[in-house]
């Protein structure tokens, strides 16, 4: 009997071709989760490509650059500002609250399995 | 790309060498519509030996699906590109339009940018290229680069522009 195992935090990071503006918000939000020191997996891919990822593991949040296929239930932003400034500090701070409240319910739920 | 991030960043270096060029930049480009502005840009990456000749076909074909256009503060912008196979070597393509052309808005469907300023990215691999993606958007954000742009005279003033690193709000 022992701590259920805390996964990262999962990010789904979207554009349309799953290229460049997935790059993009990977490396902005590499950064954030590494200032809040909270351990995140991050994966980039294409909106067409949101079903698959979404069924292959549980993914706690989405930041996209390109309009999803369908909501998903979980934290998603998107991200445009990364591109245009406008309404960029409003957004990451929607990002690190979301990020903080994802993993005090990890720890939580981890704490609570023994 | 799936990975695991510790607490620590590492650095990286930012390789902007050959991204940017005065022979891949058109000032007062005329364009009828943002297929043509795509196009001619597309032809000078092309000419320079950055992209195959499927590379403008397959932006275009991107572009009415997934439209890049960009309300910036001080004036509409695109930014093009299409999948990595279709890139032989990482560069950008600068266009400032003549007359404004209407692309699709990114992640706004039905909504338009009037665009003065194309950059068409061809990308070799994102991965690799994520510092130079980074420093476009950068430049992207930045007012001041913005202005610049606007009011650039010659393509090396655009390229000065586009390279720099100091990019400030």
């Amino acid at each position: 009997m022992g701590k259920k195992d805390l996964e990262p935090v999962h990010v789904l990071c979207i554009c349309g071709t799953g290229v460049a503006g997935a790059a993009i918000v990977h490396e902005t939000l590499r950064t954030l989760f590494a200032e809040l020191k909270i351990p995140v997996q991050l994966e980039t891919g294409a909106s067409i490509q949101m079903e698959t990822l979404f069924e292959t593991s549980h993914v706690d949040m989405i930041v996209h650059t390109s309009i999803l296929p369908r909501k998903f239930g979980v934290p998603s932003f998107l991200a445009i500002p990364l591109y245009t400034g406008i309404g960029e500090k409003e957004m990451l701070e929607g990002i690190r609250q979301a990020a903080r409240e994802i993993w005090a319910k990890k720890l939580d739920d981890a704490g609570e399995a023994q | 790309m799936a990975t695991s991030t510790q607490f620590t960043p590492p650095e990286r270096h930012l390789d902007i060498d050959h991204v940017f060029d005065a022979r891949l930049v058109l000032l007062d480009l005329e364009a009828q519509n943002a297929e043509a502005a795509i196009r001619e840009l597309a032809g000078l990456l092309l000419e320079a030996g950055y992209v195959r000749g499927t590379f403008a076909d397959a932006v275009v074909a991107r572009e009415k699906d997934f439209p890049t256009g960009l309300q910036l503060k001080l004036l509409g912008a695109a930014i093009p590109h299409t999948y990595p196979t279709y890139v032989l070597k990482t560069g950008v393509a600068a266009g400032r339009l003549a007359h404004p052309v209407t692309f699709g808005a990114m992640g706004s469907p039905g909504q338009t940018v009037s665009a003065t300023l194309v950059l068409l990215l061809a990308v070799k691999d994102a991965d690799s290229q994520v510092e130079m993606l980074q420093h476009i958007a950068e430049l992207l954000r930045s007012e001041d680069a913005q202005g610049k742009l606007i009011s650039a005279r010659t393509a090396e003033d655009v390229v000065a522009v586009l390279e720099s690193r100091e990019v400030h709000a």
